[in-house]
C-alpha cells in the first residue's frame, strides 16, 4: 500500500479485520498522510440505492468524491478500494443490484487509475447452482484470492499438498452430495410407496367396516329371527304341555293310550328344551351375552347334588359318582344349574351304558371347581374345543344326544357370564373331563 | 256379562294374546273352583276390570294393542286397580318388570294352582 490511496467500504467487523492485518507501520504512515478513507458499507449503499437498484448518477458522483478527496500531496496517485457492498446486496438476496453495482465499478475502473478489491463471503455460494455464479464473479475480476490458508503457503510442495487435500475434500463433498441425492430419490420412492400403501390400507379398512356392518346386520337379523322363533314356538308348546298335564292329572287318558300319550309328552318336552336352547342361543349371541342375576353367596354342593340326582333318575343305566366339598359362590342358581346339567348330560349321553361318570365339586386353588369326568370316554380334544366354541368358530354343531347340541356352548356362555372359565380335556388314560372354575365368594 | 254367582266367587283374569293359552289357563283356573275371566290384551283387560275386580291377574307381557307392562303402568295410576295381585306369565323372564312373581312358560300347573289358592277365596278345590 506504499504510496497508494486506500478506501475501505466495509461493515465494521471486516473493516477491523482488514486494518488488523495491515502492516502497522504502513498503516500508521497512511493515516498520517491521510491516504486512507474508511466508509461504512451499509451507509454508503443507502446513498447509492434508489428503489432496489444502484443509481448510476449517484454512483458516479460518489466515485468523483472519492477521487477528489485525495490529499493535496497525492493527486492522481493510484486508488485502491476494498468494497463489501456487492456482498451485502448478495446476502440480502438482491443479486441483480449486486451485478449492477459490479458493472458500475467496472465502468469507472476503465476510466480511472483505480483498483478494486471485492470481498464475497463463501456462505453466499452454498447452493446447488452457485458454482456458475461464482464463475461469473471470477470472470468479472482480474484476480481471485481465495481465503483458504493455501494462499499463504510459501513452500510450493506444501502448497501442492494443500491443494490436493482441498481437491480430496471437494470430491468427497461431491460424492456426499450424490449419495444424498440418491438417498433423497430412494426416500421419495419409499414415500410414494408409503402413500400407496396408506391408500390401500384406507381402502382395506373401509371394505372391512362395510363387511362388518353387513355381518352385524346379518347377525342381528339371525338373532331377531331366533328370538321370535323361540317366542312363537313357546306358546303352542305351552298349550300342549299344560293341556297334557291337566289330562294326566284328571286321569283322562285311557290305559290303552298311555304309551302313546307318554310318547307325545316326551317329544313335547324335548321340543320345549330345543326351543329354550334357541332362545338362550339368541341371548348368548347378543353383545351383552347371557344375562344372569347373581344372588347371595351360596354353597354349590346342594345344587350339584340335585342335578346328579336328576340325571341318575333319567339315565339309570349309567353310574354317576359324586364327591362334594362345600364351596361358596355368587351365582344365578337357575342358570348355573342349567350349565352343570348340560355338562353332565353331555358326558352321560356320550358314554356307554354301564360306564362311570364322576362328578366332583369343591374349592381348589382359590376357585370353586366342578369337574365332570367320563372315565371310559375318549373324545378328540379338538372336537371338544369346537363343541365349546362352535358358534364363535362358525362350525356346525354335531347332532346332539338331545336338543340341538347347543348344551356345551350354552354352558360355556353361562360360565363366562359368571366370570368363570370352562375347559375340556380328554385322554385314553383319564377319559374325558369337563372342568368349570368359578371365583369363590 | 258376569253372573252374580261369579261375582261372589274369586275370579282370575287371564290376559294373553294366544287364544289357546287363555283357554287352557281358564280351564286350569276352573279346576281350582275359581271363575276365569279372559282378555286378549291390556286394553281388553281394563275393560273387563271396569266391570269386575279379579282376585288375581295372570298376565302375559308381549301382546298387541296394549302390552303387559303398559297395563301395569295404567293399573299403578288407578287406586281401584293398583292393589290387585299380578303374576307375570312369560317366556322371557329377563324382560319382566321387577317385583312381580313369574310363571315361566310353559307354566307349571302346580305353580298356577298354588298362586290361585294363595290369593283367591275359591269355593272349590
Amino acid at each position: 500500500m506504499a504510496g497508494d490511496r486506500l478506501v475501505v467500504i466495509a461493515t465494521e467487523p471486516h473493516t477491523n479485520g482488514f486494518l488488523d492485518r495491515a502492516d502497522p507501520s504502513e498503516l500508521e504512515r497512511a493515516r498520517d498522510e491521510q491516504r486512507i478513507t474508511v466508509l461504512d458499507a451499509r451507509a454508503t449503499l443507502s446513498r447509492l440505492i434508489v428503489g432496489d437498484m444502484p443509481d448510476p448518477l449517484r454512483f458516479r458522483n460518489f466515485v468523483a468524491e472519492l477521487m477528489d478527496s485525495a490529499p493535496g500531496d497525492f493527486p492522481g496517485s493510484p486508488l485502491r478500494a476494498y468494497g463489501e457492498m456487492v456482498d451485502l446486496l448478495t446476502r440480502e438476496g438482491n443479486v441483480d443490484a449486486a451485478i449492477r453495482l459490479e458493472q458500475l465499478w467496472h465502468s469507472v475502473l476503465e476510466e480511472s487509475s483505480f483498483s478494486l478489491l471485492c470481498a464475497y463471503r463463501m456462505d453466499s455460494f452454498l447452493g446447488e447452482n452457485d458454482s456458475d455464479r461464482l464463475l461469473d464473479v471470477f470472470a468479472a475480476h482480474s484476480h481471485v484470492i481465495p481465503t483458504e490458508r493455501v494462499v499463504g503457503l510459501a513452500d510450493p510442495q506444501q502448497r501442492m499438498r494443500e491443494i490436493a487435500l482441498l481437491q480430496q475434500r471437494g470430491r468427497m463433498l461431491e460424492s456426499e452430495v450424490l449419495r444424498r441425492q440418491k438417498l433423497e430419490h430412494t426416500l421419495d420412492g419409499a414415500l410414494g410407496d408409503l402413500h400407496l400403501l396408506e391408500a390401500q390400507l384406507v381402502a382395506s379398512i373401509e371394505r372391512e367396516q362395510q363387511a362388518r356392518c353387513e355381518a352385524l346386520s346379518s347377525d342381528a337379523f339371525q338373532e331377531t329371527f331366533l328370538g321370535v322363533l323361540g317366542h312363537d314356538l313357546r306358546n303352542p308348546l305351552n298349550t300342549i304341555l299344560v293341556t297334557m298335564r291337566m289330562m294326566a292329572r284328571r286321569n283322562e287318558v285311557a290305559p290303552e293310550s298311555q304309551a302313546r300319550f307318554q310318547r307325545i309328552m316326551a317329544s313335547s318336552v324335548r321340543m320345549q328344551r330345543m326351543v329354550e336352547q334357541l332362545f338362550d342361543l339368541a341371548e348368548a349371541r347378543t353383545p351383552e351375552g347371557i344375562q344372569i342375576s347373581v344372588g347371595e353367596a351360596r354353597d354349590l354342593t346342594p345344587l350339584v347334588t340335585n342335578i346328579v340326582g336328576e340325571v341318575r333318575a333319567s339315565s339309570p343305566s349309567r353310574t354317576i359318582e359324586l364327591a362334594a366339598s362345600p364351596c361358596l359362590v355368587h351365582i344365578d342358581a337357575e342358570r348355573f344349574e342349567q350349565a352343570v346339567w348340560n355338562l353332565l348330560s353331555y358326558s352321560v349321553g356320550h358314554s356307554d351304558p354301564g360306564s362311570l361318570t364322576r362328578v366332583e365339586v369343591g374349592p381348589h386353588d382359590e376357585k370353586a371347581v366342578v369337574t365332570v369326568r367320563a372315565a371310559d370316554q375318549t373324545i378328540d380334544a379338538s372336537r371338544l374345543q369346537v363343541l365349546l366354541n362352535s358358534f364363535e368358530l362358525g362350525v356346525e354343531p354335531e347332532g346332539g344326544v338331545d336338543g340341538l347340541a347347543l348344551g356345551l356352548y350354552l354352558a360355556k356362555r353361562i360360565v363366562v357370564a359368571h366370570g368363570g372359565r370352562i375347559e375340556a380335556r380328554s385322554s385314553i388314560e383319564m377319559g374325558t373331563t369337563l372342568e368349570v372354575r368359578l371365583p369363590l365368594a | 256379562m258376569i253372573s252374580e254367582k261369579e261375582r261372589t266367587r274369586g275370579s282370575v283374569l287371564i290376559v294373553d294374546d294366544d287364544e289357546l293359552i287363555r283357554e287352557t289357563l281358564c280351564e286350569l283356573v276352573e279346576m281350582t273352583g275359581c271363575s276365569a275371566l279372559e282378555a286378549a290384551n291390556g286394553k281388553a283387560a281394563l275393560k273387563v276390570m271396569a266391570e269386575h275386580r279379579p282376585c288375581l291377574i295372570i298376565l302375559d307381557l308381549l301382546m298387541p294393542v296394549m302390552t303387559g307392562n303398559e297395563l301395569l303402568a295404567v293399573m299403578r295410576q288407578d287406586p281401584a286397580l293398583a292393589d290387585i295381585p299380578v303374576v307375570i306369565s312369560t317366556s322371557a323372564p329377563n324382560h319382566a318388570p321387577p317385583g312381580f312373581p313369574i310363571l315361566r312358560k310353559p307354566v307349571n300347573i302346580d305353580d298356577v294352582v298354588a298362586w290361585i289358592r294363595r290369593t283367591c277365596r275359591c269355593t272349590e278345590g
